[in-house]
């Protein structure tokens, strides 16, 4: 039922390896979405190290969220967790 | 005396045009699949099993009203919940109880079934309403009616209805959804936002805050009815005027906002529970429940599409 923008809706994942961005490969793409469910430290780094194994080199994972500010119309991403896996 | 010497209504009331009663033990097992197989259809490791177990309950009728049948639907169901929890919607886990409500009501003897469906319906849609209030005083965000304001300009459902009433246009509302993506999805093609403006009017706040406080004024009525009727038997005008609120709240959200799923089962449980002298009004909730099956678009949009033709 409708009622908070607190969701895995307003989350979202950035992932790098060094300074360029990782698309998370499909067959990942449901552990992506588990982490946007339930961002715990656990699962983030865990995502992190699946991505390092796939990519062969040092991957970070980053959880954002953004939120509506009502005054002003806008929406705001915020970071609010990271985790950096090695292969 | 012959048919034409009589009113004519009153003649096809007692002889031709008496319509069935929509007994829900005979009619529930068959709204509650056709409503599984649309509402799992997305899903396909929950929607194959699924349909083969309502094939067999297709061709074998007797099965439909066994507490087998929906034990079973409700483990395929629960499974399904269980290894897609990240992306389950609410209703689904709905669904699991409603077909473990369906298997206790048909383990008991025949005469026993109406009012156990009755009474669990009852339970079940006071729960729900229940614990959909308490999550929504709970939410900052829903209280300040931020929650609503957001959903009104960057939510697909809800375009048709804030373009209508705040005066936004439906492509600065598209515009909103596409700037959404682009702060989620920006970094991927070289444009790292870190905030994006979305188009809005002041109109929106006082919409927003009239449903904010609409939602929850009607969830927490319906808490009270449908919990006191589960508590209190043998009230029938209580269960009336809790009926007609289940169906208002069904017009007003549901015409705004598709969740055909949610409506859809809202509708069989409020079915489930009419008082046996309420017959039209199971009819009004299974015209609500087919209502919901064909027009999975919001009123809006069929306004707007009419108005085109």
């Amino acid at each position: 039922m409708f009622s908070t923008v607190e969701s895995e809706d307003s989350r979202f994942l950035r992932c790098w390896k060094e300074d360029l961005p990782v698309v998370i490969p499909k067959y990942l793409s449901r552990e992506g979405q588990r982490v946007r469910a339930a961002p715990t430290p656990q699962a983030v780094a865990r995502l992190a190290g699946l991505l390092a194994e796939c990519e062969h080199a040092p991957v970070t994972v980053e959880v954002w969220q953004y939120r509506f500010d009502v005054a002003t119309g806008k929406l705001i991403a915020q970071k609010r967790d990271e985790a950096r896996g090695a292969p | 005396m012959n048919a034409l010497t009589r009113a004519p209504l009153r003649y096809l009331r007692e002889h031709r045009f008496q319509l069935p009663a929509l007994a829900p033990p005979r009619v529930l097992p068959l709204l509650t699949m056709v409503q599984l197989l649309v509402g799992t259809a997305d899903n396909g490791l929950l929607f194959a099993p699924l349909a083969a177990w309502f094939a067999l309950g297709a061709a074998l009728p007797r099965l439909l009203r066994t507490p087998l049948f929906w034990y079973v639907t409700a483990t395929i169901l629960g499974t399904g919940v269980y290894l897609t929890w990240e992306s389950a919607d609410n209703h689904r886990y709905l669904f699991v109880y409603w077909s473990l409500a369906l298997c206790c009501a048909f383990s008991l003897p025949r005469a026993q079934q109406p009012l156990a469906l009755a009474i669990t319906s009852r339970w079940l849609i006071g729960l729900c309403m229940l614990l959909a209030a308490a999550w929504k005083i709970a939410s900052p965000d829903y209280l300040s009616g931020s929650f609503f304001h957001y959903e009104l300009l960057a939510d697909e459902r809800f375009a048709h209805f804030a373009s209508w009433t705040s005066g936004l246009s439906l492509e600065q509302l598209t515009e909103n959804r596409t700037l959404r993506e682009s702060l989620v999805a920006g970094q991927l093609t070289g444009v790292e936002l870190s905030q994006v403006q979305l188009h809005f009017t002041p109109t929106i706040t006082a919409i927003a805050k009239v449903l904010t406080w609409w939602t929850l004024g009607i969830e927490s009525l319906l808490t009270g009815l449908f919990l006191a009727a589960a508590v209190v038997r043998c009230r029938p005008r209580l269960v009336l005027v809790a009926n007609l609120t289940l169906l208002l709240f069904a017009a007003t959200t549901y015409a705004v906002a598709p969740v055909r799923g949610f409506g859809g089962v809202l509708m069989l449980l409020g079915l489930a529970q009419c008082e046996s002298g309420q017959k039209k009004l199971r009819y009004v909730f299974l015209a609500a429940f087919v209502l919901m099956q064909l027009c999975p678009m919001p009123l809006m949009d069929l306004i707007v599409l009419l108005r085109l033709v």
